[in-house]
């Protein structure tokens, strides 16, 4: 369904979509970012973790 | 960007979609968070601890936004004071170019969000003096005591203070007297910078009913309050040194810029200007006041960075 007013003018539809448009371009540059910052994260967190030593390796032979 | 819409909804479509990326941005309260950005980076550069730059990073991301959420909350909550002001007239809520509910989702939505990754990403007492910071800012000071109060101003400084007890906290997991100190210069450094910016905007005020110093006391009682608070600020700016938490250079550059400001102060003091294009001292002292803050967080970091 459409949602644009049967009375706009070509101008105002064009302005319409041009800001729509650009809503949605900064919408999908900041989901990208997110993504980017949560696998950064994710990459700092793991890479400063040791992984803990299984109990039956720890244990003396 | 084409203005052939108008900002105003029209024919029942919802105001959201003639919204530009630039009306959120808008809601962030930009310029404000460009202070806090600042003094919270320089509350993690003075911490002691390492902190891999890429979470402090995530650190400062996550106290601007938190900064921004609480903006968009506090012009969610003004809409109608904002409408009357020469200043704040043009925002997205009062032309008309957002609604009141979207900025409220928007502002809750960046607030849980940047309280939650500040939480996982570095660690829990930050996220919750986050917290605390966008409740005060909003709940303190935007509702309950902003419209009651002429100290308005007063309390909220210590929203702005937060800040620096969040970016300490992100690096250390602490809060330490170091910490509250830099806290309480902001905290003091607040109602002289506004309170100047108040004298000359006094009727900006006065129209909205926002009870400001100048609008319940007037101008003489708000510059005496002026300079008392500039006199309890520069003794807070040279505690650091006093008590060896930072060393004598950065102790010599709060006093030099202490005696600068006490000295606009006094100059704001016995001033007896009553139109606002005849406040030259006033005018001067809220410039100074940005340049002060900057330079007296400035030396604290080249304090920790240059100095052994």
């Amino acid at each position: 369904m459409s949602i644009e007013p049967a009375n706009w003018t070509a101008e105002e539809r064009a302005a319409f979509y041009a800001r729509r448009e650009s809503r949605n371009r900064a919408l999908g540059i900041l989901l990208v970012s997110l993504v980017v910052l949560f696998f950064g994260i994710t990459v700092v967190r793991m890479t400063g973790q040791t992984p803990p030593i299984p109990a039956s390796a720890a244990q003396p032979q | 960007m084409n203005n052939s819409v108008t900002a105003e909804p029209a024919s029942g479509v919802p105001s959201t979609l003639l919204a530009d990326w630039r009306d959120y941005f808008a809601l962030l309260k930009p310029r404000v968070m460009t202070l806090v950005i600042f003094t919270a980076a320089c509350a993690m550069v003075a911490a002691p601890g390492e902190m891999h730059p890429f979470l402090a990073f995530t650190g400062i991301l996550c106290i601007a936004v938190a900064a921004g959420a609480a903006g968009a909350l506090n012009q969610w909550y003004e809409a109608d004071i904002d409408a009357v002001m020469k200043r704040t007239a043009r925002r997205p809520l009062p032309a008309g170019k957002l609604q009141k509910p979207e900025a409220l989702a928007f502002g809750v939505i960046l607030g849980t969000g940047s309280v939650a990754v500040m939480g996982l990403a570095l660690n829990w007492v930050a996220a919750a003096w986050l917290a605390v910071s966008i409740l005060f800012y909003v709940v303190v000071y935007t509702v309950w005591l902003k419209r009651r109060t002429p100290q308005n101003i007063v309390i909220g400084g210590a929203a702005g203070a937060f800040p620096v007890i969040c970016g300490w906290a992100a690096v250390a997991g602490e809060t330490p007297l170091m910490a509250w100190i830099l806290f309480s210069i902001i905290f003091l450094w607040t109602p002289p910078h506004f309170w100047a910016l108040a004298l000359f905007m006094e009727a900006d005020y006065a129209k909205a009913g926002v009870p400001m110093l100048p609008v319940t006391h007037g101008l003489k009682e708000t510059r005496r309050q002026i300079l008392g608070y500039s006199a309890l600020l520069v003794p807070v700016t040279i505690a650091p040194s006093l008590l060896g938490l930072a060393d004598w250079a950065y102790g010599g550059t709060a006093i030099t810029l202490g005696v600068i400001f006490m000295a606009m102060a006094w100059n704001v003091f016995r001033s007896s200007a009553t139109l606002a294009a005849d406040m030259v001292a006033e005018k001067k002292l809220f410039k100074f006041s940005l340049l002060y803050l900057a330079c007296l967080f400035g030396a604290l970091v080249a304090d920790r960075l240059l100095l052994p």
